[in-house]
Parts: structure tokens; C-alpha cells; sequence
């Protein structure tokens, strides 16, 4: 036991597979999932009274789809992206610029409406089921994501 | 036989389902689906394997230490000490963060300068050891003793940036340089000492040190990861090159430890 509550052992044994496949899932890559992996559980250390939520999965489903999101944002010149049709659309610009695109796309947006994106394009969530994973209202999701969607829009526009 | 509902039940909903993580209403679906579902059924089993086959990659006590060394590298002492405290106990510390303090007259003798911006210099890895009166270089292949302080540094010849890692004859590789993010770190001209000091633990026979440089960024996991393949495939001994794609150069430090008493 890390202390009283946090055992890192217990948390990886039991969550440790998903958080992996997780990030694999999305990055493409055992070994930067792995990596990626370790720093979600880095940042459930960090947070760890998050860990008293309900449903811990789901804290731990977030967090590594968001710092796998982050990792692929920092592939300088690998445009070997999630393949959603809102990312894809981005990444089939084609040229060593896409990373930069996507910079552009998510930059305007807070960090969870990425992960929001992700959930509902990449794995198929209901509106609803993202607003609970979320915590937000299903008017609160979709509006966030209209918003993703006017700024591809505009985007794709120039 | 696969149906199209099974079909559209997602790797998340499985993951929650073998957690029992789920509704009872979401498991109740579940349960119905998985028994007239073959396809399912097997999606399902297929996951037990893979859980193996990742705690066969990377067992509990190695993740655990790992995540431990993340914590403290990435400056969180006051928490890492706790979580110290719980891997101490456990008897699978690898190297532990010391105090920032411990080297600061080193430090600052060490300030950056242009001195190392010569064509031709190779860029390397400085280790010193803390000695009651101050610190000593260790020159390579020098003998190192378990609670050891090192502090380590390096010299970036001019190279734009840099990763440092270590690994020990347990195979527990150890991040340096940058603490933290995907990337290569920016490299500072002169001899620039890291933020921390460590201690060795009570891994035994070597700790092997690598600087990986560039002239523009790369990704941590690939050196952390060809350290690892290194070491795996060394069974036991200092690994020597890692195999690393071109324009990446790379410098070894082999501490040697001694054994213990």
C-alpha cells in the first residue's frame, strides 16, 4: 500500500489491463501505451480523492483517453491519428502540418471536449452516456461539440 | 455466432462489465447478450489473456515502482516519500529521490557556459557522488555502493536535446531526464547537473546510464522502451547500445555495484 486508501499494485492489477488497452487503442503502440499508462496512474496519484468515485473506471477511462489524445497531439510529425471521422477528417489533410491542425482544431476547445469528442465519435458513446461519463448534462455535451464541429467547419472553410 | 448486437457492444463496456463496474440494468443486457453471443462470449475470454500477458510485460511490483520514480521525478517529494515508504516495505525500491538540496554547492560550480559548444565534443553523462566534504566525480565503471548520493549531469556538446535514463540489473528503468512529458528535453550548453539527486537502492552488480541526443525533439518512449528491449535481451548484464534510430546519438555511464556485505 502507497498509504492508507492508495495501493498502486491493487490499483494497477485491477485497472491497470484497461487503462492499457486503452491507451494502446489509441495510440497504436504497446510501448507509448505503457508509458502513457504509468502517467495515468501518475495522475490518479495526484488526484487520488477522484478515486472515491463510484465508478473508478470511469475516471481512469477518461484520464487515459485524454493524455493518449495529448501524447498523439505531441507526435511532432506522426500522423498516425485515431481514426474517427471528426480526427480523420484533420489527419487526411495530408501534410506535415496536421499535427499543427490539430492544434488548431482542439486548441480553441478545453481539454475535456477533446476527450468528449473521442468518446462519442471514437467509441460510440450516446450523448447521454458521455454527459454521465463527463458529468455534464446532455445539452452541456452536445453543445461542446457543436462547437468542435463549427470550428472544423471553419477550418476546413480557409 | 456473432449478432449485430454483440457486434455493438464496445471494448468499453466490456472492460466495465468484467469490473462489475456497470448498472444493473447494463449488465443485465450484457448477461442476455453473452448467452446467445458465441462471438461475444469469446471477446470477453480473449481479455483474460490479455490481462496475463500485460502483468507477464510488466509486473504490479515493477508498474508500481515505476509510477513511484514518476512521482518523485516530477517533483512531487512530499507525496513520492509516502509511496517510498509503502515500496521500502514491500522490499522493490529502485532509485529514490533525495532532496534537492543535497548538491547545491555542486550545482552551482557547475553553471552553464559555452565551453562544451566545441565541433567534435561528444555529448555525455556525469555522475558525482556525495562525500562528507562536498562531491567527487565518478569516473566510468566506477564501484558504487548501495544508499549512495548521485547526482547526475550532463554535457550537450552543442546537440539541441536530450533524454537520460538508467536502468538496473532488475531491469527497472529509470527516467532522469526530462521528469516528465513525451519529449526530449531542451539541452542546456555546459556542465548542467539535474534538478535532483538520487539514491541507489539495493539493486545489484551495475546501473547503466544513457544520454540520448538530437538536434530536435523525439519521443521518451521510444529510448524508454529500447532500454527496456536492451535490458531484457542482456539477461542480467550491462545491455551496451541501445538500438536506436539514426540521427539519434547516445552515450553510456556504467556504474558498478558493489555487493553487498
Amino acid at each position: 500500500m502507497a498509504e492508507p486508501g492508495i495501493d498502486v499494485e491493487g490499483l494497477y492489477q485491477r485497472y491497470g489491463p484497461m487503462v492499457f488497452r486503452r491507451c494502446r487503442q489509441l495510440l497504436r503502440d504497446d510501448d507509448a501505451a505503457m508509458d502513457v499508462a504509468q502517467d495515468v496512474f501518475v495522475q490518479v496519484l495526484r488526484r487520488r480523492e477522484s478515486l472515491r468515485e463510484h465508478y473508478p473506471s470511469s475516471l481512469l477511462y477518461r484520464i487515459a483517453t485524454n493524455l493518449s489524445l495529448n501524447r498523439i497531439r505531441d507526435r511532432a510529425r506522426d500522423p498516425d491519428l485515431p481514426g474517427d471521422a471528426l480526427l480523420d477528417r484533420v489527419a487526411r489533410h495530408e501534410d506535415r502540418d496536421a499535427p499543427l491542425l490539430l492544434q488548431r482544431l482542439f486548441g480553441r476547445h478545453p481539454e475535456s471536449t477533446r476527450t468528449m469528442a473521442v468518446l462519442h465519435y471514437v467509441d460510440g458513446m450516446t450523448l447521454d452516456q458521455v454527459a454521465r461519463e463527463c458529468g455534464l448534462s446532455v445539452s452541456g455535451v452536445r453543445k461542446r461539440l457543436r462547437g468542435l464541429r463549427g470550428t472544423l467547419k471553419a477550418m476546413e472553410a480557409l | 455466432m456473432t449478432s449485430a448486437a454483440g457486434s455493438s457492444v464496445h471494448d468499453w463496456e466490456l472492460e466495465r462489465y468484467r469490473l462489475g463496474e456497470l448498472s444493473r440494468e447494463e449488465r443485465e443486457r450484457l448477461d442476455a447478450l453473452f448467452a446467445a453471443d458465441a462471438g461475444l462470449r469469446a471477446r470477453l475470454s480473449s481479455l483474460d489473456a490479455a490481462d496475463a500477458a500485460l502483468f507477464q510485460r510488466c509486473a504490479p511490483k515493477v508498474f508500481a515502482v515505476q509510477v513511484a520514480e514518476r512521482l518523485r521525478t516530477a517533483g512531487e517529494v512530499r507525496r513520492a516519500h509516502r509511496v517510498r515508504l509503502a515500496l521500502a516495505w514491500s522490499g522493490a525500491a529502485a532509485m529514490v529521490l533525495l532532496a534537492v538540496g543535497l548538491f547545491l554547492p555542486l550545482r552551482e560550480a557547475l553553471q552553464p557556459g559555452d565551453g562544451d559548444r566545441i565541433k567534435g565534443l561528444r555529448p555525455h553523462v556525469l555522475l558525482f557522488r556525495k562525500t562528507a566534504d562536498g562531491a567527487e566525480r565518478l569516473p566510468p565503471a566506477s564501484l558504487a555502493r548501495t544508499r549512495d548520493v548521485i547526482q547526475v549531469a550532463y554535457q550537450a556538446a552543442g546537440r539541441g536535446y536530450g533524454v537520460i535514463v538508467s536502468v538496473d540489473a532488475r531491469g527497472v528503468v529509470t527516467r532522469h531526464l526530462p521528469a516528465t512529458g513525451a519529449q526530449a528535453a531542451p539541452l542546456r550548453s555546459g556542465t548542467v547537473a539535474l534538478p535532483a539527486a538520487y539514491q541507489l537502492d539495493d539493486a545489484p552488480q551495475w546501473e547503466c546510464f544513457y544520454l540520448v541526443t538530437a538536434n530536435a525533439p523525439f519521443d521518451v518512449a521510444n529510448v524508454v522502451s529500447a532500454t527496456r528491449r536492451a535490458a531484457s535481451a542482456a539477461s542480467g548484464k550491462p545491455p551496451g547500445r541501445l538500438e536506436l534510430p539514426a540521427p539519434l546519438e547516445q552515450e553510456i555511464f556504467v556504474l558498478r555495484k558493489a555487493a553487498q556485505s
